[in-house]
C-alpha cells in the first residue's frame, strides 16, 4: 500500500489544501505533476 | 491513484482551502497543536485546530493531535483536557517547549522546533532551520501515520 504524508505548518497550510484541491480536483499529469494556474496564497505572517 | 493515501498534518495553520470534499479524498487529516503543561499555554491556532476537527468530525477523517510536555499533569491541566470533550484527540509526550508562560507565538513555533529559539514568539529563520541537540525537529506527531 502507498502512503503519502503531507505536512505543513502555520499559514503553509494554505499551500498544502490548495495543493490537496487541485489534486483532488484536476488531478494529476502523466508525469505525476499537479499544475496551477492562479498565484499561490500569499506567504506572510504566521496565521 | 492518490485517493485514500494521503495522511495529511495541519501544524497549527488554518483552514483556507480546504472542504469535506478534499478531506474524504483522504486517508486521515490531523489537525495538531501543542500544550506546555508547564506554562500551561496552547499553541496559538489550538482552538481552531479543535473547531476544525468538529468541523470535519462527521468524514470520520479528522482528528485531534496534541503535543505535550514531559512534566506531570495537573489537576487544572485535566479539567481543561477533559472540558474540552473531543474523543479523537489524542496526546503525545513531548520536550518542554522553554516558551515563557502565554507566549502562544513561541508554542505554535514546537510543532516544527521543541525548542523554539525566542521564548516570547517566533522566530521562522532560527526555529526552521537551526536543529541541534538542544533545538531538536519535532517529529513525533508523525507516529499518528504507522499503520499496525
Amino acid at each position: 500500500m502507498v502512503q503519502i504524508l503531507v505536512s505543513a505548518h502555520s499559514s503553509g497550510s494554505y499551500v498544502a489544501q490548495e495543493f490537496l484541491y487541485l489534486l483532488y480536483t484536476k488531478g494529476m499529469d502523466s508525469k505525476g505533476i499537479v499544475h496551477h494556474h492562479d498565484s499561490v496564497s500569499s506567504l506572510g505572517k504566521p496565521t | 491513484m492518490t485517493k485514500g493515501k494521503i495522511d495529511y498534518y495541519n501544524l497549527d495553520g488554518g483552514s483556507m482551502y480546504l472542504s469535506t470534499s478534499i478531506v474524504n479524498s483522504l486517508a486521515q487529516v490531523i489537525f495538531t497543536y501543542a500544550y506546555d503543561s508547564r506554562i500551561k499555554t496552547y499553541s496559538h491556532n489550538y482552538s481552531s485546530m479543535l473547531s476544525l476537527t468538529a468541523t470535519y468530525s462527521s468524514t470520520g477523517r479528522a482528528r485531534s493531535l496534541r503535543t505535550y510536555t514531559r512534566l506531570p499533569d495537573t489537576p487544572s491541566t485535566l479539567l481543561a483536557h477533559a472540558a474540552l470533550r473531543w474523543p479523537s484527540t489524542t496526546e503525545l509526550n513531548a520536550t518542554s517547549s522553554g516558551c515563557n508562560a502565554g507566549a502562544t507565538w513561541c508554542m505554535h513555533d514546537t510543532v516544527i522546533n521543541q525548542h523554539p529559539y525566542n521564548p516570547n514568539t517566533y522566530d521562522l529563520e532560527a526555529d526552521y532551520t537551526q536543529f541541534d541537540a538542544n533545538h531538536p525537529v519535532t517529529t513525533i506527531y508523525l507516529k499518528q501515520s504507522i499503520r499496525s
